[in-house]
């Protein structure tokens, strides 16, 4: 057992995930609606992919059954070579909305994971200290997170997520309510700490230039199933230079197109 | 360099003086308001004091003064309470079984209602199984239910005990319900993927979260709780201020009646701002 609570087994998958013919259906007063159609997608290990889409098309269910938190009408979905049966420590969540506790300050937040599972403080500390360091929140370790600016509380809550020391992490557009700089901003931080722990990171966005940014391979729902499937392989790291490369001008486009169907067909 | 030294100390002396300037402010402000305050209890017991000495007949209107000369004599001992049977017959001795009982039953009562309010709204068997008896009895006035306590467990201090008891059960339980059932589900979610359990889940987040609710609960079952056990006592009890007031009322000691029933609601406010300051320290975070 490692300190995620997991079977270090797990971790010597070679893919992160392996969903097969997923199939979400909610019973609503108007009817039964069916988010995701018998989807099927695997995740290599230490791959950063970004799920696109408009809304309504599926991404966000598609990610809670990645997590654990949605249950699947009929289908698979395996986690390192085991069945997902719920949330868990190995399976890291980062969500758009304000999701770290209020009540706890920074340092708190940030080591709230481990200290509730009963990691040892001489275990959990030091790497706290270093997400800390990392995601630029030196100082402000006793700061409540209402003193915080939006991005910062975000920023926390990412060092908590890498903190808790999971093995694959779901960010559910996380950065969705942030102005531009804010993003860039922690577009880089992200992947920096992509690069150092190399994790394997499933990113939810409707923003195409965000997933050409930080993306090894984009895949885009639609209409509850993949509808493209396509790896990004320009080098990082990914400057503003990538707005005028013709390939990822194509690239572009062709995502944009994909979307904008959708978004008429919906 | 230098220049940039001389700009940043010039910011942060500039800082400085301006979070000193808001902190005057803030000072300012609260002591304006405590002064107006002052001014406003000052204003009310001048003009109680004048509106007494025109009408000049005490079993009417007696003056400031009177009452407090009348709670003063009677604070300890008072013959007449002792002449009418009253066993302890100082104000402040039952001004203090009043308040004990409230205190005791409104902690007991708060305690559960929690539990069973958080417990309620995670569980859909409690929520069924408690809803009904908090909604229908929540409904019911205290002076409707009193008489029954009354007969149950007699005139002493258990029927007030028990029924503030559930007063103060049936409010907190009621907000704490409401509380946790409105608590955004991000902050658990978030948690359950941090592999913290269910068990953790209600301690360090569902608690927490809902406590800004609960407290304000608490201070309203706090208030009840004083009130519940002072009309209980006007209809029917051994001791307390309430037995007090319902004695003096017979005697048409009007100056009695109001030095009680003022003791008491100062109590009573002594009793919230020592909650209030507790709570303030609780939700720093806020």
């Amino acid at each position: 057992m490692n300190d995620t609570g997991t079977t270090d087994g797990g971790a010597n998958s070679a893919l992160a995930f392996k969903i097969q013919d997923l199939v979400v259906s909610f019973g609503t007063g108007d009817g039964v609606v069916t988010p995701l159609q018998g989807l099927d997608l695997e995740v290599p290990n230490g791959q950063f992919l970004c799920i696109l889409g408009p809304s309504g098309q599926g991404k966000s269910t598609l990610l809670r059954c990645m997590t654990g938190l949605q249950e699947p009408t009929s289908g698979t979905v395996e986690a390192l070579g085991r069945a997902v049966e719920g949330p868990n420590a190995s399976l890291g969540m980062v969500f758009q909305q304000d999701a770290i506790p209020m009540w706890l300050r920074v340092k708190e937040n940030i080591s709230f994971g481990p200290r509730m599972r009963g990691v040892p403080k001489r275990e959990w500390e030091p790497r706290v200290q270093h997400f800390i360091e990392a995601v630029g929140l030196s100082g402000r370790e006793r700061a409540w997170p209402r003193q915080l600016s939006g991005g910062m509380r975000k920023r926390a809550a990412i060092a908590a997520v890498f903190a808790n020391n999971p093995d694959i992490l779901l960010m559910d557009e996380p950065f969705g309510s942030l102005d531009y700089f804010t993003r860039a901003t922690l577009h880089n931080t992200l992947l920096a700490l992509w690069e150092e722990t190399k994790k394997t990171i499933v990113f939810v966005t409707h923003d195409v230039d965000e997933a050409l940014k930080l993306a090894d391979r984009i895949v885009v729902v639609s209409k509850g199933v993949i509808g493209a499937d396509m790896p990004v392989e320009f080098d990082r790291p990914r400057t503003d230079a990538l707005r005028t490369n013709p390939e990822a001008d194509a690239m572009r486009r062709f995502l944009l197109d994909e979307l904008e169907s959708k978004v008429t067909q919906a | 360099m230098t220049a940039t030294v001389t700009r940043s100390i010039r910011l942060a002396t500039a800082h400085g003086s301006s979070t000193q300037r808001q902190r005057r402010a803030v000072r300012r402000a609260t002591l304006s308001g405590v002064a107006w305050q002052i001014i406003g209890v000052a204003t009310f017991l001048l003009v109680w004091e004048l509106v007494a000495r025109q009408v000049n007949y005490a079993a009417i209107l007696p003056s400031p003064t009177a009452v407090v000369m009348n709670f003063q004599a009677s604070m300890f001992n008072d013959a007449g309470l002792r002449y009418l049977g009253v066993k302890n017959p100082g104000y402040l001795i039952n001004i203090a079984f009043t308040v004990g009982i409230s205190v005791a039953g409104w902690a007991l009562g708060s305690l559960l209602g929690v539990f069973v309010g958080l417990l309620s709204a995670r569980l859909q068997f409690v929520r069924n199984l408690s809803e009904p008896v908090l909604f229908v009895f929540g409904a019911v006035p205290v002076l409707v239910l009193a008489p029954f306590f009354l007969v149950w467990f007699g005139n002493g201090a258990e029927n007030k005990f028990v029924l503030v008891t559930f007063y103060a059960f049936i409010t907190v339980a009621m907000v704490a319900q409401s509380a946790a059932l409105s608590l955004p589900k991000v902050t658990e979610e978030y948690a359950a993927g941090l592999g913290i359990g269910r068990f953790g889940r209600f301690w360090s987040v569902v608690l927490p979260g809902t406590l800004p609710a609960i407290l304000s609960g608490l201070r309203l079952a706090l208030s009840t709780a004083i009130a519940v056990t002072a009309s209980v006592e006007l209809l029917g009890s051994e001791s307390g201020a309430g037995r007090l007031i319902a004695l003096r009322a017979t005697q048409a000691n009007v100056a009695a009646v109001l030095a009680l029933a003022i003791a008491v609601g100062l109590v009573a406010i002594l009793l919230d701002l020592t909650l209030r300051a507790v709570i303030r320290g609780l939700l720093r975070w806020q």
